[in-house]
């Protein structure tokens, strides 16, 4: 598999500085965008296409917080997919659910906004536990493993978010 | 001055400039561009005239386009086409709006064709002649043949709309160096000529569509976040809320073709002068003789068109909600299309941004503009010291449908492109060596609420045991937004290529509709539901009575007849004006009148079965 951080010479960990990132996409792309080629010829245009397209999945994987611990993980040879939820935070999330399609079924877009403020909250949280176990150089397995299940209710809890999110906005 | 590209110093360069030029394309009026000397400049026709309107008529010997076309199109209404875009890469099926247009349409699969006096043309062919009347006049201009033009499409626009925009480029023998958004084209031209930073929308309200893309700039550097629009809202719907109002203040009759253009075009009239004046008179003679004479005052004008104005609102809520920003964080708004010059759209935009709009360009001419600048760019005009850079995306989910006609979405709506997605499959019985895939767009879940854009079938599968093939098919999203897919057999690398010709291409109001009900948007969906389903509803009614009043016509009076007969032009009226409670209202005056007419018909059918005559008429 291809190495994101790598593409884009940016150290490998966790924690992406957003404008260290923008700028490596917007260096790359400058150099890579089929714009560059468009009066040349066909191979020439078919590679501009297939490098573009491969630096936009890059940098859309490393922005994300949930594919960019996926990626990170599947470097370090772990999966995200191993990850296993606790009970407890199963029970809590069932809970947000039933608060939450209550909430979308009443119209109560304080209580929609308030849910939504505390799944970003507990976002942020998992986010820099993940930082803390994945910003070294060297990941023991034991951090591994432990990523895997944050990074699996980060997933989560983002898709929730989103979700919500969707139903709630408009 | 626009832009300063090279230097006034600078040497020439050694090669001469290669002749690029911008088109923009559009359903009321289209422009070409170019950048001469390093300012980006609209050509003008031999008489001086920018705007060329996007008109075609097939006359006896020959083929006129632009104002003198426009001029005869309510003498000559069936050979003369206007508005061709929106049937660009559209099916008859498609346009539930066909009835307002007085072309003669084939009945054809795939895309439309409408029959004229010099043979039947599709709208590639119809388009194609717009391009070559700008494609002339840039040569003559620029002294010798294009090297290749940007041609600007709306941003919703799907892959069958572009691709019949290129095919009519191609038609004429001009090579498309892009297809550029229409917001994105015009976010250039403001970008580079004002130097702005920041987070910007651009709100492009053109004749038939509306599109609102959200871009951030940075050291030149175009990246669109998120776009959005509704691709059935324009300011053609400005025009007949307006000829809506004369039928009702005037309370006229169903008129006949010649009296509703003189109409729509007096009502366009009366739009353009509100944008100046407070009031404006409405005179006109029909061809009944009778004389209309209304004032149209901006407050009812203004009044009239809330709810238009209202609905471009949602879709810039969308894009901010897509691109994670809220209207804070916009910097500045860019108006674009001739439609934006309505105070009345202007009051609302400032007022939903909370600041004034950016107007300093002219609002007919700035997509042209932004895509000449592309063009000279991509042919290699540019020095390396003025590099920019566009990063556009796609406007709506793409997938492909799964067991049970649920939809797996491969890409996500506002994905930057270019973009490849590859997905594996596998076979499901021993020995399958085909394999068929159905391509749809939309936000929905199941394959029947999205739009079908391809089906194609593999082939050439080696046969293998039942889940042994590995089967990866990969799409991919160009930098003109159209997709292309090809498949391989993993374990053999067994090849084979589909390019995706859809035949027909998704109705854009359509996408609208499918978005919002995606969206949980109750209130419009219901609206357009109400109104389709009363459509379906008139539809029938008129079908059914007009087939009675032939077969039992006889029952009734003179005056029955006649009353009857009112009564549908009435219907048939209101069918095509997309006000449901007059429809609603309408129907059910229709069927007032009809019920004593059906009392009759079965109390003869009832007879004839009785006696054993025809009774099958009965059932």
């Amino acid at each position: 598999m291809r190495d994101y951080y790598a593409l884009f010479s940016l150290p490998r960990r966790y924690t992406v500085e957003r404008e260290a990132l923008t700028a490596a996409y917007h260096r790359a792309q400058t150099i890579a965008h089929p714009d560059q080629t468009a009066f040349a010829d066909e191979e020439s245009k078919r590679r501009a296409i297939n490098e573009s397209a491969l630096i936009n999945e890059a940098y859309h994987v490393l922005k994300n917080p949930v594919s960019r611990v996926r990626h990170l993980l599947q470097i370090h040879g772990a999966d995200l997919a191993q990850g296993r939820l606790s009970v407890s935070f199963l029970e809590e999330q069932l809970d947000a659910r039933e608060a939450a399609e209550n909430a979308l079924q009443n119209g109560d877009q304080t209580r929609l906004n308030d849910l939504l403020n505390a799944l970003r909250r507990a976002s942020l949280q998992r986010q820099i536990r993940l930082a803390a176990l994945l910003d070294d150089e060297h990941i023991s397995r034991e951090a591994l493993r432990q990523a895997q299940n944050i990074a699996l209710e980060l997933q989560f809890l983002e898709r929730f978010a989103d979700d919500l999110d969707e139903k709630s906005g408009l | 001055m626009l832009l300063q590209i090279s230097e006034p110093d600078n040497p020439v360069p050694k090669s001469a400039p290669r002749r690029a030029v911008g088109i923009d394309l559009g359903t009321t009026h289209s422009l070409v561009a170019t950048v001469y000397h390093g300012v980006p400049t609209i050509l003008l026709d031999d008489r001086g005239r920018a705007l060329l309107p996007s008109v075609v008529r097939y006359a006896e010997q020959n083929i006129i386009v632009g104002q003198e076309a426009l001029e005869m199109q309510s003498r000559d209404p069936a050979n003369t086409i206007v508005s061709v875009k929106r049937f660009m890469g559209r099916a008859l099926t498609d346009l539930d709006d066909m009835r307002q247009f007085p072309y003669q349409w084939l009945d054809t699969l795939g895309m439309v064709r409408l029959k004229t006096r010099t043979g039947i043309k599709n709208p590639i062919e119809i388009s194609a002649e717009i391009l070559r009347v700008l494609k002339e006049r840039a040569e003559a201009q620029l002294g010798g043949v294009l090297d290749g033009a940007v041609i600007t499409v709306p941003a919703y626009f799907d892959d069958a709309q572009r691709q019949a925009t290129k095919e009519a480029a191609k038609l004429i023998g001009l090579d498309v160096l892009r297809l550029l958004n229409e917001p994105t084209a015009a976010a250039i031209a403001y970008g580079l000529d004002q130097g702005t930073e920041g987070i910007y929308a651009v709100y492009d309200l053109g004749g038939g569509t509306f599109d609102v893309s959200i871009l951030r700039l940075s050291r030149g550097v175009f990246e669109v976040l998120a776009t959005h629009g509704d691709s059935a809202l324009g300011g053609d719907d400005f025009d007949h809320r307006i000829f809506c109002w004369i039928l009702e203040m005037a309370a006229l009759p169903p008129l006949p073709a010649e009296d509703v253009r003189l109409l729509l075009t007096l009502s366009r009239r009366a739009k353009e002068s509100l944008t100046d004046n407070n009031s404006v008179p409405i005179i006109a003679q029909l061809s009944n003789k009778q004389n209309i004479d209304l004032t149209l005052t901006t407050e009812t004008f203004t009044e009239i068109t809330a709810h238009l104005i209202e609905k471009t609102l949602t879709p810039i809520k969308r894009a901010l909600r897509d691109a994670k920003l809220t209207k804070d964080d916009i910097q500045g708004v860019v108006l674009v299309g001739g439609a934006t010059r309505m105070p009345q759209v202007r009051r609302a935009v400032a007022h939903f941004f909370g600041q004034p709009p950016l107007v300093n360009l002219n609002p007919d001419e700035v997509v042209a503009l932004g895509a000449a600048i592309q063009a000279n760019a991509l042919v290699g005009n540019r020095k390396n010291d003025d590099d920019w850079l566009l990063l556009d995306v796609t406007p709506l989910s793409l997938g492909i449908e799964t067991m049970g006609g649920l939809v797996e979405k491969i890409v996500p709506r506002n994905a930057s492109i270019p973009l490849t997605k590859a997905q594996d499959f596998t076979t499901f019985k021993d020995g399958q060596t085909a394999l068929a895939i159905h391509v749809v767009q939309g936000e929905r879940e199941r394959v029947e609420d999205c739009r079908s854009l391809a089906r194609f079938e593999l082939h050439g599968i080696p046969p293998m045991v039942a889940g042994a093939a590995r089967i990866r098919i990969t799409f991919q999203i160009d930098a003109d937004g159209l997709l292309s897919v090809s498949a391989r057999e993993q374990t053999t690398s067994t090849e084979a290529s589909i390019v995706v010709k859809p035949s027909y291409g998704l109705d854009e109001a359509e996408v609208t509709r499918m978005l919002e009900e995606s969206m949980v948007y109750a209130h419009d969906d219901m609206k357009a539901r109400a109104l389709a389903e009363s459509q379906i509803e008139t539809d029938q009614l008129l079908e059914l009575t007009k087939h009675a009043l032939k077969e039992d016509g006889d029952l009734l009076s003179s005056e029955e007849y006649a009353a009857i007969e009112k009564a549908l032009e009435e219907l048939l009226h209101c069918r095509n004006s997309n006000d449901v409670e007059a429809l609603r209202r309408s129907l059910a005056h229709t069927n007032r009148v009809t019920s004593e007419f059906a009392g009759r018909r079965m109390d003869r059918s009832v007879q004839k079965a009785l006696t054993g005559k025809n009774v099958h008429n009965v059932v």
